[in-house]
């Protein structure tokens, strides 16, 4: 009967749309820019946006005219020269070398119609290093966002190792494990990335982590295949297929870069009954979003 | 009601009857020293008399005719005759308890609120008026009813958690016969600590408690447990959907020593075993337990030492099979407190209190080669002394305070394979010490005052380790003095009409900052230290007191304004990484909360109950938050009605109903959405400037008592049928958002969906008693 009572109220308890706008909110521009040092450094790019009204589906016209196309990107680092960026739109691409800038930005494949405006450094004119602070200067219609991040020093992966996972039954699903030697001190932040077959880096859930917990130590631990956000929890959350060949792209960040996507990602998880919002701590002065420098390395391992 | 408006009449006739004269009478337990409250006095062959409205003295105004008797009388005690001669102008009268009688009778309901008392913002709340209340799976609840009251909302949808008049839910003390509960709440706060089989009432004190109580700003809960029978043993047992528990208590010595002892606990999940053990859940299992162990012990006429003890413990266990993951989640609080009362003289007694408070909480789990553990927690040692003595129309409190205090933070350790991840953080501990004087006079027939004031000093305390220095064990790292200071003002207008002014300015030395809408078992007691400082609250208030002669019917109005000081919040962009110091990711503000607040109370009669109405707001402000913007609390709720009614069909049945509104809870609104690495993210607008809908319910009840075989049955039940939210309202418990970016389809979509909880509970109980 207890039961049969806590089943009813389990099944009767409602789900129904709600609308948690406020007042009209005014539009903010949203800058999402990086720029990377290392083997598995992808060009310097910003991709500039604005944001959209929480509006259920939000179709290709919205997407398009969100992003920004028509502004100045300046990159300067350390005491070097500023360095315009080029403005790169999809439809201003073929579908070839569209692909090429999507894989070798890792932006993944986007819609044809969905208009895309990156300002990358396609001549390879900054050559950031270890120490190097990078400020970003944007400018369009008439407003000016500022940023800078810091390029820290590269914690490397050591080997990565394949193991059967945790529980009762494996099949066909394997863990990637590998060690890190986090140097004693100076606070560390890390970010890492998974691509499967080729495909695109993908984040996950839980992307970023400092080293409050575990300063100067050495340990192995799991390196779990990103899962995006809405993805389904089951038993192979976060395990790679046997005959997958996995990428990992692993980055040390700054504490700048580290706050946006560590609030971000608390408060995306961080839903449900009692939990109150998390406002994410951008590193632009202007805009919303991140400018992060970082040093990054891409490791290949094929689960077997 | 009629013996109050007798004592009123009494008291406004004074001056138009020079022949007679006034004496002050105070009518306390024999043995353990405690108020009568409600205990009827009159002069033996006058129509002169009196009622003792609350915890203070009445005035019996006796005729000149000098020397007479005062016969006092009281619901379970025996008819006390004493004589009072021409030079007595007060008396303090001991009542001997009646061996066949347990329980005192509370008459009236609604909660006694105390027209004759220079009090504000107390009501009393008795077990049988808690019980009578619907709840929530039938689980009736001392923290439940309370929240029906004016000026007290709850923390959420059958959260026990509340707020008292604009504070935040650290801001109310919760003591269990004198010891303090830091964590009242059981199952994420549906449940309360207290076992309202062993609750003998419950006296809440809103806005500005006296000052014997230790710090907090908004409110004190001094829940008593029954004083176990020292007669004849009874057994009492309820069965409900959730839980079930029984009370047995009894004399060791008769008449001398007894003792009492209860036990709760809950089982949906265990009745499930059977099904999750047939799943890759096998193991994972949810219930919580408490018992309380009560020891009475009347060493002489004068001389009563108690012992009370509670435990209780939520156990959450939870794993997989198949991924190999497996935590256990136990929390809970234990409380003991070792009382010794003692009357000196008819006018003066004394209480020394011992007390044991601790609050922890844990979770520790793994998978494979990685385990972890957090714990965290508060444990309070204290010892209270407290003198009371009346002297002419003064009565006087003093005592001592001292709480040892030991705070744990989150500290979080893990072990992967051989390497171990030590905890950086320590616990914290304090030194909480206290002198108060308080002194209740009656200054005129119609004016009386109760001034009080206490000394507090609050120390942290070593070991500790900061700016490089470490401090030894009891060490002082940093102190606070600070004076709280209490004044109330009662002015009788008529004999339907009482006044009543107060104004109080007190302090709070620990605190309780929730990065959540509700109270939760994770939340993190901190003390006051040299980053924070302690909390201020400054208060005043009026009151209207109106008392029908005509009808039972009594109407309470209330307004009251306050300002605090040194409040605590998170940044809005708090993250909990358990490596830091909570203190140094607070912000520091000030706060102001207002109302008005209205009580209808029908107190007699076959229907009782009442009608409460409040309209209240409350404000925060941080620079470092919007500019110091006033930000409304999550818990500015303006409107707030509560509607109680009870109705006695007959001897056996009995309905009981209640009917509650307030304004929708407050939220952070998302101004709008924008796109990071592929996906949606939320851009918040103005902290809490947005509102849910309006929350409303009404629940009901039916109690049939068993019809006695014979008139001298030792065996008595009742069955109580109810639902909970019987028009199926759908109150959000709590919203979500769902994102969804997929630019290959050049499609996105930003959802948004709230949750609607018990919108239909039927509950069944069976309660029984059984004299042994």
């Amino acid at each position: 009967m207890a039961l049969f009572i806590v089943c009813c109220t389990v099944v009767l308890a409602c789900e129904s749309d709600f609308d948690p706008r406020g007042e009209e909110a005014a539009e903010q521009f949203v800058v999402e820019g990086y720029i990377e040092v290392g083997p598995g450094a992808s060009p310097c790019f910003v991709l500039l946006s604005k944001t959209l009204d929480f509006a259920g589906e939000i179709g290709l016209e919205e997407l398009n005219a969100s992003i920004v196309r028509e502004a100045t990107v300046e990159v300067v680092i350390g005491g070097d020269a500023p360095v315009e960026l080029i403005s790169v739109c999809w439809s201003e691409l073929d579908t070839t070398l569209r692909s090429i800038i999507e894989e070798q930005l890792g932006l993944g494949s986007v819609d044809p119609d969905v208009d895309i405006c990156v300002f990358v450094d396609l001549l390879g004119e900054l050559r950031p290093d270890i120490g190097d602070t990078c400020r970003l200067h944007v400018n369009t219609a008439d407003v000016d966002f500022t940023s800078s991040s810091v390029i820290p020093p590269y914690v490397p992966l050591d080997t990565l190792y394949v193991v059967e996972p945790p529980g009762e039954q494996s099949g066909p699903w394997r863990q990637v494990m590998s060690s890190i030697a986090d140097p004693l001190g100076e606070s560390n932040f890390y970010r890492y990335l998974t691509s499967i077959n080729d495909g695109p880096f993908i984040a996950g859930l839980a992307t970023v982590t400092d080293d409050a917990l575990f300063d100067g130590q050495e340990f192995d631990f799991t390196l779990q295949k990103s899962e995006p956000p809405g993805s389904g929890f089951d038993e192979t959350f976060g395990l790679y297929a046997l005959g997958d060949t996995a990428r990992i792209k692993w980055l040390t960040i700054d504490q700048a870069q580290f706050d946006f996507w560590n609030t971000l990602e608390f408060g995306r998880a961080n839903q449900g009954p009692f939990s109150t919002y998390t406002r994410v701590r951008g590193n632009v002065d202007g805009a919303l979003g991140v400018w992060g420098a970082s040093s990054t390395d891409i490791y290949t391992i094929i689960i077997e | 009601m009629r013996k109050a408006l007798i004592l009123l009449f009494s008291i406004g006739t004074l001056y138009v009857l020079p022949a007679q004269r006034e004496i002050t009478i105070s009518v306390v337990d024999q043995v353990s020293g405690e108020d009568l409250v409600g205990a009827y006095i009159v002069q033996q062959g006058t129509a002169n008399e009196a009622v003792w409205q609350d915890d203070k003295h009445a005035r019996l105004s006796l005729q000149a005719d000098w020397p007479s008797k005062i016969i006092t009388s009281y619901v379970g005690y025996n008819v006390d005759t004493t004589s009072v001669s021409l030079t007595t102008d007060s008396i303090i009268i001991s009542l001997q308890r009646l061996s066949d009688l347990s329980t005192v009778v509370v008459e009236g309901r609604g909660g006694r609120t105390g027209a004759d008392i220079a009090e504000m913002g107390v009501v009393r709340l008795g077990q049988q008026e808690i019980e009578q209340i619907p709840a929530l799976f039938g689980e009736v609840d001392v923290l439940k009813a309370v929240q029906l009251l004016p000026g007290i909302q709850s923390a959420g949808e059958g959260n026990t958690g509340y707020n008292v008049r604009g504070g935040g839910a650290d801001q109310n003390l919760v003591l269990w016969d004198d010891a303090v509960i830091y964590n009242p709440g059981h199952l994420l706060g549906f449940f309360s600590v207290f076992n309202t089989d062993v609750v003998d009432y419950s006296e809440i004190y809103k806005g500005s408690p006296p000052v014997q109580y230790v710090g907090r700003l908004s409110s004190v809960l001094d829940v008593r447990s029954v004083e176990p029978r020292k007669d004849r043993w009874d057994l009492k047992a309820d069965l409900g959907l959730v839980s079930s528990k029984f009370t047995l208590q009894g004399p060791i010595v008769k008449d001398k020593l007894s003792v009492l002892i209860g036990a709760r606990r809950t089982y949906i999940l265990d009745i499930a075993q059977g099904f999750i053990n047939n799943t890759d859940f096998a193991g994972t299992n949810y219930y919580f337990y408490d018992g309380n162990l009560k020891i009475d012990w009347r060493l002489s006429d004068h001389d009563q030492i108690t012992m009370s003890n509670y435990a209780g413990e939520d156990r959450f266990s939870f794993r997989t099979a198949s991924s190999g993951l497996a935590f256990d989640l136990p929390y809970g609080s234990s409380v003991s407190s070792l009382s010794w009362r003692r009357l000196w003289s008819d006018r003066t007694q004394s209480t020394l209190s011992l007390t044991r408070s601790a609050y922890s909480f844990e979770l520790s789990g793994g998978q494979e080669g990685f385990q972890f553990a957090l714990e965290s927690g508060i444990r309070d040692l204290g010892a209270d002394w407290q003198l009371t003595h009346q002297h002419g129309s003064h009565v006087v409190k003093t005592g001592l305070s001292a709480h040892h205090l030991r705070l744990t933070p989150n500290i979080l350790s893990a072990t992967i394979e051989e390497v171990e991840f030590s905890p950086r953080l320590s616990p914290k501990y304090g030194l909480q010490l206290a002198w108060f004087l308080e002194d209740r006079w009656s200054i005129t027939d119609r004016l009386e005052s109760s001034v009080g004031i206490r000394l507090n000093n609050y120390r942290h305390i070593g070991p500790w380790e900061e700016e490089g220095r470490n401090y030894s064990s009891a060490e002082t790292v940093a102190q606070y003095w600070r004076p709280d200071i209490r004044a109330v003002l009662r002015y009788t207008l008529s004999t339907e009409l009482v006044l009543k002014a107060n104004a109080s300015y007190n302090h709070q030395f620990i605190h309780l900052v929730s990065n959540s809408t509700s109270t939760l078992p994770s939340d993190i007691w901190v003390g006051s230290s040299r980053n924070i400082r302690p909390q201020a609250g400054r208060q005043i208030g009026l009151g209207l007191h109106w008392t029908s002669t005509a009808m039972p019917l009594e109407v309470i109005l209330e307004i009251y304004h306050r300002q605090l000081d040194h409040q605590l919040d998170y940044a809005d962009d708090f993250v909990d990484n358990f490596a830091e110091e909570l203190e140094s990711q607070f912000v520091r503000g000030k706060g102001t909360a207002s109302g008005i607040e209205l009580q209808v109370k029908k107190t007699k009669g076959r229907l009782t109950g009442w009608l409460s109405y409040a309209y209240a707001r409350s404000f925060r402000s941080f620079e470092e938050l919007e500019q110091g913007r006033q930000i409304p609390t999550v818990f500015d709720r303006p409107h707030d009605a509560a509607l109680v009614m009870s109705y006695e069909i007959n001897d056996r049945w009995s309905l009981a109903g209640t009917w509650v509104l307030n304004s929708g809870r407050r939220f952070t609104p998302i101004d709008n959405v924008f796109i990071i690495d592929r996906n949606l993210v939320s851009n918040y607008g103005p902290r809490n400037s947005a509102r849910l809908e309006t929350y409303h319910r009404m629940d009901i009840s039916a109690t049939v008592k068993s019809r006695p075989k014979k008139a001298d049955s030792k065996w008595n039940s009742q069955w109580s049928f109810g639902v909970y939210n019987l028009y199926f309202r759908k109150n959000t418990f709590f919203t979500f958002t769902d994102f969804d970016v997929d630019l290959e389809r050049g499609a996105a979509s930003a959802q948004a969906k709230k949750i609607a909880l018990f919108p239909f509970v039927p509950f069944v109980t069976w309660k029984t008693q059984l004299q042994l």
